[in-house]
């Protein structure tokens, strides 16, 4: 009686689960624009998700896989298959795990050609978000929403999804073991030091750890943007977080505002809704934000946006260490992944369509 | 239409919310709280007690209200200025005595006796008022030491001159007024409280002295900075104070001619009450006299029907003290909070249901076809403009701009590089137009229209219209007159964008989706500006039509372009000619081959426009979410629309990109270039026209051969 009442009055005031504040950009997390600054490998509209095996860098763009040597420019075009890639991983082992934006999940060798094994999930049309094998060579499988494409997140994230679950294929590759479930939106995983899960919790802006007993501890939370892909550095010590787009005050609005947001849903194409994007601001039928006004040609960099470019690099205790951004004005938005390969980090913009390399001394191995 | 979209449209209609943030931005608001306790106090009396509502109850209560609301008064004009008068009461029974004294005892003249006890009075007060104006002691607890010291001389002589005092009443017609005289009906000693009331509201209020006792309360180190005798000032409140208060002595005395030690005793208490019941702020500079009154009244009301009720006698004192702490704190929680509550209540949006709008899709075939022809458009002034919303050429071709810093701008022809600041006006320039002796008229914000002749002379046209009635705010001072044009009579029609903004956020208004502008009509004639169109969504461009009678007027929030007629037989009549634009219209003007161009200072977006049909939702959006991250108009993103005086679209011209010129808030073709201008853009822009008249020029339309 008393909590409905308390929850009345918040509503009322904007108060308490009502209030809508967004952790600030601040400590290591302090803006710069040294995603802007990187230098621009290739362009690549729709480039996604990144893995690096045996000296080359995979790529996935729409339903390609392409492979990055160490000295070629010109990427090298691997496989086409009939559906949008939504995942990879690379095992030390050489093996490539490819999973698909309409359901499933294949591994394959990196070598050749042959020998695509499909991966036994009891769920299925489960649309991985992100795949990560662990050192005992399991794979680790992110599902962001059951019966949603990962594609599809942005309507997720408006509709409250949480729905999400994580999936364990044993080393054997026998039938996957679900480890976790009801989540809002895993977005990406890795095996930690100790080779236990972590996964990033996107709607809920937190890096969790699955516990012994098959609970969830939260290891990072406030994280002002939504959570993606998580990589090992190339070291060993520490994670590349992808941030693929911001949390804003406005938005954290429309999430508390349902009949705003279902008539939204219903009634505005989705690409014009006030909703977090990789690149905002393509169309003029977006929505604009005050602070977003050009002033004499200038878009302020400090402006409310619905994109953003963050890259997090985490301790071995997933503390942010260091952070690389593209702001409101920037042209790197919407970072989707990371990884260490030939020298630099390679960070993908899948927004902006671009592969930029980054100089990051003394994080290589 | 949804259930709950019904329910808001007819919610918002019948509920005016902008309402509640202008009655608190008033200073009569503050009376607000007593008013509704009077008004409470007066139902549960009247339903307790019978025979409340007599003529006898109020006379009573009148004649007791005539010696209080002197010394409350009083104690008014020390808070006011900051202070407070703790020995009142003293001074009070000091004069009771010596007004027995003087008359009775030593039987002095009624009125001889009456002066000397005020000088009395006002020597009681000098001395406080030296002590705390001049000395600088603390208010508080100089007064209460004069009070301990004074009731002490009066209980010494009451001890010993008790008896005297009342042996003898003087034979005098005065006296007799004084004690139990009527006017009309009235209570003599009230009508004398009520000629004082008047005359002190009107000293407050209306003269320089009685402002500076507020000025001094409000702020002492603003009022000493602006030149103000601080000291003198807080000196001047004590004395009133003390002859106020010994005159209800001398009231006292006639109507009850006795000397008795506990006469003004906890009197202070009481007058406190009222004073600050009424609503007078004790942190000081907020009063007045009808707060004084009206708390009196509610005291007198409180106390005088706890004794018909028959309370022990403690229950009045008990009464009382609540009252003043409550008073005290809604005094500052009132005065802590009603800023806080205006601010937060003064964005008050409304439903509006916008019309679907226009395809712009390529490919769509529809005459809005998004293109990128504006991006050819060639710089003028790159970076060394600031606030160019509207663009005028002189008969030289030279261009004159506006800016944020309040200049007009001259760029000289024929390439533009150079300019000067033509003339300095203060506001920020919008609309400008030539008329035919070759003056530059000019709509300024925050300032009205202006003209600046060729010799640079800057003059005042018009700067307020007449008060609609029923409005709360003054709403005839003009507040952003935005866009013009010359009627063939020789009068101005111009636009007022809005009266609930200012031009530094002149897109907020865009958050309430109510007509809150209007189109004004200036005479030159007779000088006189008179509303034309009340309530309209932000009016913005102005344009002739061309047949003497009618104009076009964009209406930007509702993505509208109307034709008003203000001559001939449709005289008074408005039609919206174009509905469906996917934008925001702005500017105005006139083309070579008859038509007309409008200028599109934003785009309308799917997310806002469901917004605008969901008050509830932009109203929390405006009190909880900063306001940079409000939804906004598309404004980064603009074009030009030329249209034909039936509405028919003809064709339009963009910047997709945003790149060059996000926002057009004005465009004006000349001699075969068609030249953009956007209040935020850091440049004008000319674009060539094909097929264009490389003769045309605008001003030949209205003033034949100009050029």
């Amino acid at each position: 009686m008393s909590n409905s009442l308390t929850r009345i009055w918040d509503a009322l005031w904007g108060r308490g689960e009502f209030s809508i504040t967004v952790p600030s950009m601040d400590g290591a997390l302090r803006p710069n624009v040294r995603l802007d600054d990187a230098s621009v490998t290739l362009a690549a509209p729709g480039l996604d998700d990144l893995a690096v095996a045996g000296g080359a860098l995979y790529f996935s763009q729409g339903e390609k896989l392409f492979a990055l040597d160490g000295q070629g420019k010109e990427p090298r075009l691997v496989k086409t298959w009939h559906a949008p890639i939504s995942a990879l991983a690379v095992s030390a082992g050489g093996e490539l795990a490819i999973g698909f934006d309409t359901g499933g999940a294949v591994i394959r060798p990196t070598t050749d050609d042959g020998g695509e094994v499909p991966i036994d999930l009891p769920q299925k049309d489960a649309s991985p978000t992100a795949m990560s094998f662990a050192a005992d060579g399991s794979l680790l499988i992110c599902v962001g929403a059951s019966g949603r494409r990962a594609s599809e997140w942005k309507r997720d994230l408006m509709t409250h999804g949480s729905n999400g679950t994580v999936w364990r294929v044993p080393a054997s590759r026998a039938r996957a073991e679900k480890i976790g479930q009801d989540m809002a939106f895993p977005a990406g995983v890795v095996a930690d030091a100790a080779g236990t899960p972590v996964v990033s919790e996107a709607w809920k802006h937190r890096l969790v750890r699955r516990r012994s007993n098959g609970s969830w501890e939260t290891v990072l939370g406030d994280i002002p943007g939504y959570p993606g892909r998580l990589a090992r550095v190339a070291s060993g010590r520490g994670y590349w977080l992808s941030v693929f787009a911001p949390r804003s005050q406005m938005i954290e609005f429309v999430l508390r505002e349902k009949v705003y947001r279902e008539r939204m849903i219903a009634e505005v194409p989705e690409d014009f809704w006030m909703a977090p994007s990789l690149r905002a601001g393509r169309s003029f039928k977006e929505p604009l934000q005050g602070g977003g006004v050009k002033h004499l040609g200038i878009h302020k960099p400090w402006g409310p946006t619905r994109s953003y470019g963050l890259l997090v690099r985490l301790d071995e205790d997933f503390k942010p260490v260091e952070s690389f951004h593209s702001r409101s004005d920037g042209k790197r938005h919407g970072v989707t992944s990371a990884a260490d390969w030939n020298g630099a980090t390679m960070v993908a913009s899948k927004g902006d369509g671009v592969l930029v390399a980054l100089a990051t001394a003394g994080t290589q191995a | 239409m949804a259930i709950s979209e019904t329910y808001a449209k007819w919610r918002y209609r019948l509920v005016p919310d902008h309402v509640v943030g202008e009655l608190l931005s008033k200073n009569w608001i503050d009376n607000a709280i007593p008013v509704f306790i009077l008004a409470l106090l007066l139902i549960v009396f009247g339903t307790v007690i019978d025979n409340f509502f007599t003529f006898g109850t109020f006379s009573t209560m009148l004649r007791q209200m005539g010696e209080l609301t002197f010394v409350v008064l009083g104690m008014t004009l020390v808070i006011l200025a900051g202070g407070i008068d703790l020995s009142v009461g003293s001074v009070f029974a000091l004069a009771n005595f010596l007004t027995l004294f003087l008359l009775n005892y030593l039987q002095v003249p009624v009125m001889v006796g009456i002066l000397l006890v005020l000088l009395v009075g006002a020597l009681c007060g000098l001395i406080n008022g030296v002590l705390v104006g001049y000395l600088k002691l603390r208010a508080f607890l100089t007064t209460l030491a004069t009070l301990i010291i004074i009731s002490a001389i009066v209980e010494i002589l009451t001890f010993r001159y008790a008896r005297d005092v009342v042996m003898y009443t003087p034979d005098s017609k005065l006296w007799d007024l004084l004690a139990a005289g009527t006017v009309l009906g009235i209570p003599f000693n009230f009508v004398l409280v009520l000629v004082v009331a008047v005359a002190m509201h009107i000293y407050l209020t209306r003269m320089r002295k009685g402002w500076h006792i507020t000025a001094v309360g409000g702020s002492r180190r603003s009022a000493y900075n602006a030149g103000i005798n601080v000291r003198g000032t807080v000196c001047l409140t004590y004395v009133i104070s003390g002859i106020f208060a010994s005159f209800a002595g001398v009231l006292y005395a006639a109507r009850l001619n006795s000397a008795g030690s506990e006469t003004g005793a906890g009197l202070e208490v009481t007058v406190l009450t009222a004073a600050v019941l009424g609503g007078n702020s004790l942190g000081g500079g907020r009063g007045s006299v009808a707060k004084a009154l009206l708390g009196t009244f509610i005291v007198v009301l409180l106390t005088s029907s706890l004794l018909r009720l028959q309370m022990p006698s403690g229950y009045n004192s008990l009464l009382l003290g609540g009252a003043l702490l409550v008073a005290v704190a809604t005094d500052v929680r009132w005065l802590k909070n009603r800023h806080k509550l205006l601010s937060r209540v003064y964005v008050s949006p409304t439903y509006f249901a916008p019309t679907a709008a226009a395809s712009t899709d390529p490919g769509s075939g529809s005459p809005y076809e998004i293109n990128d022809r504006l991006a050819e458009a060639e710089a003028i002034g790159l970076d060394q403009v600031d606030g160019a919303e509207d663009l005028a050429f002189d008969r030289q071709d030279n261009i004159y701009t506006g800016s944020r810093h309040g200049d007009i701008v001259r760029f000289f022809a024929p390439d533009y590089t150079r300019s000067e600041i033509f003339a300095h006006i203060g506001g920020q320039p919008l609309g400008l137009h030539f008329d035919g002796d070759g003056a530059l008229y000019a709509c300024i914000s925050g300032m009205g229209l202006y003209k600046v002749t060729p010799d640079r002379e800057v003059i005042r046209l018009a700067d307020e219209t007449n008060r609609s009635r029923l409005s709360i705010i003054d709403d005839s001072r003009m507040r952003f007159a935005d866009d013009m044009d010359f009627a063939p009579d020789g009068s101005v029609y111009f636009s007022e964008a809005t009266i609930r903004y200012d031009v530094t956020d002149w897109a907020t208004d865009s958050m309430e989706g109510r007509g809150n502008g209007r189109v004004l009509r200036y005479d030159p004639k007779t000088g006189v500006t008179r509303t034309v169109l009340p309530k309209r969504m932000f009016p913005n461009g102005i344009c002739m039509t061309g047949d003497g009678e009618s104009l076009f007027f964009a209406e930007t929030w509702a993505g509208r372009i109307n034709r008003y007629w203000f001559a001939g037989p449709r005289k008074g009549t408005v039609q919206p000619v174009i509905t469906d634009l996917p934008g925001y219209p702005d500017n105005i003007r006139r083309s070579s081959d008859g038509n007309f161009w409008v200028a599109m200072l934003g785009m309308r977006t799917p997310a806002l426009d469901l917004a605008m049909r969901m008050p509830d939702f932009r109203r929390r959006m405006t009190q909880r979410v900063a306001f940079e991250e409000w939804i906004y108009p598309n404004i980064n993103t603009g074009g030009v629309v030329k249209y034909d005086v039936n509405g028919r679209i003809l064709e339009s011209l963009w910047d997709r990109s945003g790149e060059k010129h996000p926002m057009i808030t004005s465009m004006r073709e000349h001699k075969g270039y068609l030249y953009l201008g956007g209040v935020f853009n850091n440049r004008l822009g000319r674009l060539k026209l094909p097929n264009a008249d490389p003769n045309f020029n605008d001003r030949a339309l209205y003033f034949g051969n100009w050029s």
